[in-house]
């Protein structure tokens, strides 16, 4: 199983991080017309940034847009990064100060991601407008997610994994070594999860992030006589 | 509120005649292989315009613009919102230009431009009015707007262009304005004019006509000459120059601000009618540009105009772009160069409509929010009664007039007035709680709208009032001496 | 795009072209019982005012190539109806679609477009 694995997160890394290279490049490459920046629209460079800060950190117009979308969408970003961070441990046999910090709180993290996300689908299935607009993928994203997240706490709650085994296991695979692992198959669906996580990410819509920096709507400055 | 499926499939706008389509270079009727043309075309546009691009790929589907679009409000129907919108366009982009959508058409919900979507392409992207709300409220900033310009210039270069618009534009290139008002009607109609302010003044007010030499060449929209209450918005520019003392002219050859080559997603047109302002104003040898009351010249002037046509390094140093009447009249009035006198419009109680193109695509003076502040300074200087509408209805997250973007023709009078329902419901609450008489606009566009669908919500069709028209009716003027 | 660029009125016998609004083609096809026709299909019972109305717009029309703007109409309208009756308020209570189309379409004029 380990060769495997490796193998899923050697392609993976790659994927992803080739493919938002990939994608990024592209959507920069792509003209702007004409300036479309909705007014009022900061003054300078800086002022754009700052916007751009905001939104990344608070989804400040998704909050402005729909209350309901921005709770259970910001609690779970939110989450995915603690969880993220938590997930650092298996990275070195002595974590992080930050993560360390983390690591006791893992279950109430787990909850918000659970919760943002089972939030996220159940508004997508009950309200009517939503569920117009849905393709199958956009469920099935929140699907995949739903998922990996449960597979984490139930090898959270059975402590069937070795987390000592994973952490060695994590090491050889992030220094390009081959690895051994223990067959698990929560483990195993857990990893293969994320594995196409990272390999969706720069080629479907869970690509929005960087996208929407990009926006000529946003990104431009104001142009004002003085 | 429930969504109705196909609740507004029926409103359609009339297809251009042949000879429209051809005079604008576009084929005369649907052509044969419209399929390939279109898919064609819409990959071309995609490549060349980033926001195009972000339309198609940035959609996360969080529905939040779902109840933005004063269309979707009034009609209920879910492909008037915003996302459902985009998504005509982006269900084909993704069959013919994505990899899942190719292989896996069923997973990403990829469509073929069949004659049904090509139906709805027709209706639905002629039911957006551009105006960007739900833009404001979009966490990508994805503008739906792009998505239905690019539309309609696509159906048209496949033969399916829309009468209204297409008409306009090709009067405007043929006689020099959207109403094609000839050059003598039009100096008949000043000449009118002049006598109707005398007549109520006693003050010989000028509206000049094509006078070379002159300092200001005011461009704007035909309406203004044809129709109320934008004729009485003309009366209040005429008057506020002549007090303050300024050289002006109107100009036949450039007798339009509006530029319709905006709406349909033409950057040729938009060019070739912006390029007969800045014809006009070398060949009259003016120092400066103003434009009148028109929301989406306002923004072409503002945001395109200079890039379009070259620029404008034959204006005064002092006045290097185009300038708007209201910031004109605003500088006049904080100079102390005009007086306002708000007892005159006593019997008045006034709410202001921003107008979408105004509110959230320019600006307007030199501070920021001038496009909220100034119309409103003008307004509080001229009545003592002034009261806005409801926050998220107003200023950045205005609500459309349900006329704008080419739609303001009678065959989609019933989109219009249920698309005007969410602005009639803002304002019925300022009308009931504050006894509001009168609604402000500063867009021929919204003037025309509000007159036409008022009589629907129980208003009269002169409820409505142009932003110059009360500053004018305000304005302190010197008798002659 | 389902519908007919064309339509046609048949008064007496003779068949008459209009455009999908009901604005003649041809303006040379007007007589009064096109006027009549086309007001009795919107329930308008055309009065001596109306009438007058109509007149004022065709003899602008053939003086300028377009219909007049509504301060001219209005003032005209006062010249030879009284002064009481030279605002938009008396037209639209004739033609309560809007003087400048309605009226319009009843004198055979094509429709006036713009942001009108
Ligand atoms: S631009 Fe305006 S009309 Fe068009 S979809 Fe957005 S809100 Fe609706
Ligand atoms: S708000 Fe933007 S991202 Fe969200 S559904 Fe609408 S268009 Fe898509």
């Amino acid at each position: 199983m380990g060769t495997v694995l490796t193998l899923v997160l050697w392609v993976s890394l790659v994927v992803l991080l080739l493919g938002t290279v990939i994608r990024l490049v592209r959507i920069s490459l792509h003209p702007v017309e004409r300036s479309i920046v909705i007014t009022p629209a900061p003054k300078t460079r800086w002022g754009v940034l700052w916007f751009f800060v905001v939104e990344t950190v608070f989804f400040r117009t998704l909050l402005k847009g729909s209350l309901g979308t921005w709770l259970f969408g910001w609690l779970f970003h939110v989450c995915l990064l603690l969880m993220f961070l938590v997930h650092l441990r298996y990275l070195s046999p002595t974590p992080n100060s930050l993560t360390l910090w983390l690591m006791p709180h893992s279950a109430l993290i787990a909850s918000g991601l659970i919760v943002g996300l089972a939030g996220l689908l159940v508004r997508r299935l009950t309200i009517d407008r939503l569920r117009y607009i849905s393709t199958l993928s956009d469920y099935l994203h929140l699907v995949l997610l739903l998922f990996i997240a449960v597979g984490g706490v139930t090898m959270a709650r059975l402590g069937s994994v070795n987390v000592y085994e994973v952490t060695v296991f994590v090491q050889h695979v992030m220094s390009g070594q081959w690895a051994d692992l223990t067959f698990n198959w929560v483990l195993a669906t857990h990893v293969v999860g994320a594995g196409l996580v990272m390999c969706l990410y720069p080629f479907s819509k869970l690509f929005h992030g960087p996208l929407s920096w990009f926006n000529p709507t946003r990104s431009q400055t104001r142009r004002i006589r003085s | 509120m429930t969504i109705q499926r196909d609740a507004s499939a029926h409103i359609k706008p009339h297809a251009a005649s042949p000879e429209v389509q051809e005079s604008l270079g576009f084929p005369s009727e649907k052509i044969d292989n419209w399929h390939d043309k279109a898919i064609e075309l819409l990959g071309e546009k995609v490549q060349s315009s980033r926001a195009l691009k972000l339309a198609m790929d940035a959609c996360m589907k969080c529905g939040a613009c779902t109840d933005k679009c004063h269309y979707y409000l009034g009609t209920q129907d879910p492909n008037n919102m915003p996302v459902a919108r985009q998504e005509l366009m982006r269900s084909v982009y993704k069959r013919h230009y994505t990899f899942t959508g190719k292989y896996m058409p069923w997973l990403v919900g990829a469509k073929e431009l069949d004659e049904t979507m090509l139906d709805r392409w027709y209706t639905y992207f002629h039911q957006c009015s551009q105006c960007r709300r739900c833009s404001v409220y979009c966490p990508v900033g994805i503008d739906t707007s792009e998505v239905s310009m690019a539309g309609r210039d696509i159906l048209a270069s496949v033969g399916l262009g829309q009468k209204y618009a297409n008409q306009i534009i090709n009067k405007a290139n043929t006689k020099g304005n959207n109403l094609g008002l000839p050059g003598p009607a039009l100096a008949d109609t000043l000449a009118g004019l002049e006598e109707d302010v005398f007549e109520e003044t006693g003050i010989p007010v000028r509206f000049p006509l094509d006078q070379h030499g002159a300092d200001i060449l005011l461009v704007t929209p035909s309406a203004d000459f044809f129709a109320e209450p934008q004729v009485d918005g003309l009366i209040g520019y005429a008057k506020v120059l002549h007090q303050a003392g300024l050289s002006w002219t109107l100009s036949t050859a450039a007798s339009e601000a509006a530029n319709f080559g905006l709406f349909v997603g033409s950057r040729s047109h938009t060019q070739q009618l912006g390029m007969k302002i800045r014809d006009a104003a070398k060949a009259l040898g003016v120092k400066r540009l103003v434009f009148g009351e028109c929301g989406h010249a306002w923004r072409v002037a503002q945001n395109h105009l200079s890039e379009l046509v070259g620029g404008f390094d034959f204006l005064d140093d002092n006045y290097p772009k185009p300038q708007h009447i209201a910031e004109v009249t605003h500088e006049l009035l904080t100079s102390g160069a005009i007086e306002l006198d708000a007892t005159r419009n006593a019997h008045r109680r006034l709410t202001f409509h921003d107008s979408c193109n105004v509110a959230r695509a320019s600006s307007l003076g030199s501070t920021p929010n001038g496009q909220f502040t100034v119309p409103r300074a003008l307004l509080k200087a001229s009545c003592d009664h002034f009261f806005d509408m409801a926050e998220h209805t107003t200023k950045q997250t205005t609500f459309c007039c349900g006329g704008g973007g080419g739609l303001l023709t009678d065959e989609l009078l019933e989109l219009r007035i249920k698309g005007a329902k969410p602005r009639m419901d803002a304002l019925k609450a300022v009308v009931e709680q504050h006894g509001v008489t009168d609604l402000v606009a500063m867009c021929a566009i919204c003037k025309s709208q509000f007159a036409t669908v008022f009589p629907e919500y129980g208003y009269a069709f002169d409820q409505v009032l142009s932003l110059h028209q009360v500053v004018g009716d305000a304005l302190v003027m010197t008798p002659a001496a | 795009m389902t519908s007919p660029a064309v339509a046609e009125l048949v008064i007496s016998g003779q068949v008459i072209l209009t455009d999908e609004d009901g604005y003649l083609k041809n303006r040379d096809d007007w007589s009064e019982a096109v006027a009549q026709t086309l007001s009795a299909a919107d329930g308008v019972e055309l009065t001596e005012s109306h009438w007058e109305v109509i007149r004022l717009l065709q003899e602008y029309y053939d003086n300028y190539e377009i219909a007049p703007a509504i301060r001219i109409l209005t003032k005209a309208v006062g010249k030879k109806l009284g002064k009481d009756k030279a605002n938009s308020r008396y037209l639209y209570d004739l033609f309560p679609q809007g003087p400048a189309k309605q009226a319009c379409r009843y004198a055979g004029l094509p429709k006036p477009t713009g942001c009108v």
